[in-house]
């Protein structure tokens, strides 16, 4: 149990003590959830280009 | 500052790989909801763009996924006690339950926001009400309540290519209802197929299915009422002139196919064949419905190309 006195930044997982399985594992996900983050804002990108169609070039510059 | 040293375990977060959440998602059911909703959107009237197309299949999919996801995070208690399902990513310890209940809900509300965006809010609308009647209707009260809850839960999976057909036309149509109920009527035997077979499993988890509640001789009946109804709604879309005669004369063989293995299901009651025929059932009719489907899809492209014409 950790005590009321324990600074809040203790309860956090100290990076030497996951194994290296562990380490490979908290890795490849945070590589996912960056790859994901990155493809919504593509997919964002793409709906708005897809929407707009040719009309996106006939405006005034 | 302390000296205490915390592993993995003591953080709020576990070792999970992508992978473990992948299948949360339960991908072998996603193909079935992408290729129906893919059937919906082709044979709906009118164009999307294939951009956005493609993105509101990835929508679909995703949504799926979530309410997979959610199913998993709720039903983690008797996963674990079905052999069946006990090495499913929460039961076996690899995911969290907070983290699959996070993970869903963020897939949920992305994929319902996302489809909004790129079609419209009836699809969107749809693909919530979709999730919703999975995660809540029939994973959270019918599922363990009632022998009828694949019956009335079956319409969760059955709404893909309705989703299709809105994201294209923007509403609903009889021929898209009709598409929703070749997969609600298929749903229970093909279900019931495999509740045959793992009675016990969901006998240990006090699952109310039907071999449970009514025995195996009055499921195989029913097995059968239902193939039949199957066949015949399968034959609807070309009856109703929405396909062409070569769509009726493939629904009819298939739909015949299917009803002789719910007749070797209710001849063969025990030993090896019986568990042989339950799962030729059971798989053989997910292959019926990919069929199908299929062969609607090309059937409404070629009356599209004008190589033939609907059946009236």
């Amino acid at each position: 149990m950790v005590s009321a006195e324990v600074p809040v930044t203790a309860i956090k997982p100290e990076p030497d003590a996951l194994t290296p399985n562990a380490k490979n594992r908290l890795r490849s996900r945070n590589i996912a959830v960056g790859c994901g983050l990155v493809f919504l804002i593509v997919l964002f990108y793409l709906i708005t280009i897809f929407k707009m169609g040719g009309h996106v070039v006939s405006r005034a510059v | 500052m302390s000296n205490v040293s915390y592993t993995s375990a003591d953080a709020s977060a576990s070792n999970a790989s992508v992978h473990d959440f992948i299948t949360l998602l339960k991908p072998r059911v996603m193909s079935l909801v992408v290729f129906t909703a893919l059937v919906g959107l082709v044979a709906a009237p009118g164009h999307l763009h294939p951009g956005l197309a493609t993105i509101a299949i990835l929508c679909i999919a995703v949504g799926g996924g979530a309410s997979g996801a959610l199913n998993m995070w709720y039903d983690a208690d008797i996963d674990a006690i079905m052999q069946r399902t006990a090495n499913r990513p929460i039961p076996s310890g690899k995911v969290l339950p907070g983290e699959a209940l996070g993970f869903g809900l963020f897939l949920s509300g992305i994929s319902v926001f996302t489809l909004g965006m790129a079609t419209n809010w009836v699809a969107a609308g749809l693909l919530a009400f979709t999730i919703f009647f999975y995660v809540v209707i029939y994973t959270m009260w019918l599922k363990r309540r009632t022998p009828q809850n694949i019956v009335i839960g079956g319409a969760a999976g059955a709404f893909p290519p309705m989703i299709g057909w809105a994201a294209v036309t923007g509403g609903f149509s009889f021929e898209s209802f009709v598409m929703f109920a070749i997969i609600f009527i298929w749903t229970p035997p093909h279900f019931w197929a495999l509740a045959l077979m793992k009675k016990e499993d969901y006998g240990n988890a006090g699952v109310p299915m039907l071999p449970n509640v009514v025995g195996d001789d009055a499921t195989r009946r029913q097995i059968l009422y239902y193939t039949i109804a199957t066949a015949f709604t399968g034959c609807a879309p070309a009856l109703l002139g929405y396909n062409s005669g070569i769509y009726l004369a493939v629904a009819a063989a298939a739909g015949l196919w299917l009803i002789k293995l719910s007749v070797d299901i209710l001849r063969h009651t025990e030993g090896q064949p019986s568990v042989r025929a339950g799962w030729r059932m059971f798989g053989h009719s997910m292959f019926y419905l990919f069929g199908l489907f299929l062969v609607l899809l090309l059937d409404k492209l070629a009356m599209r190309a004008g190589w033939i014409g609907g059946l009236w």
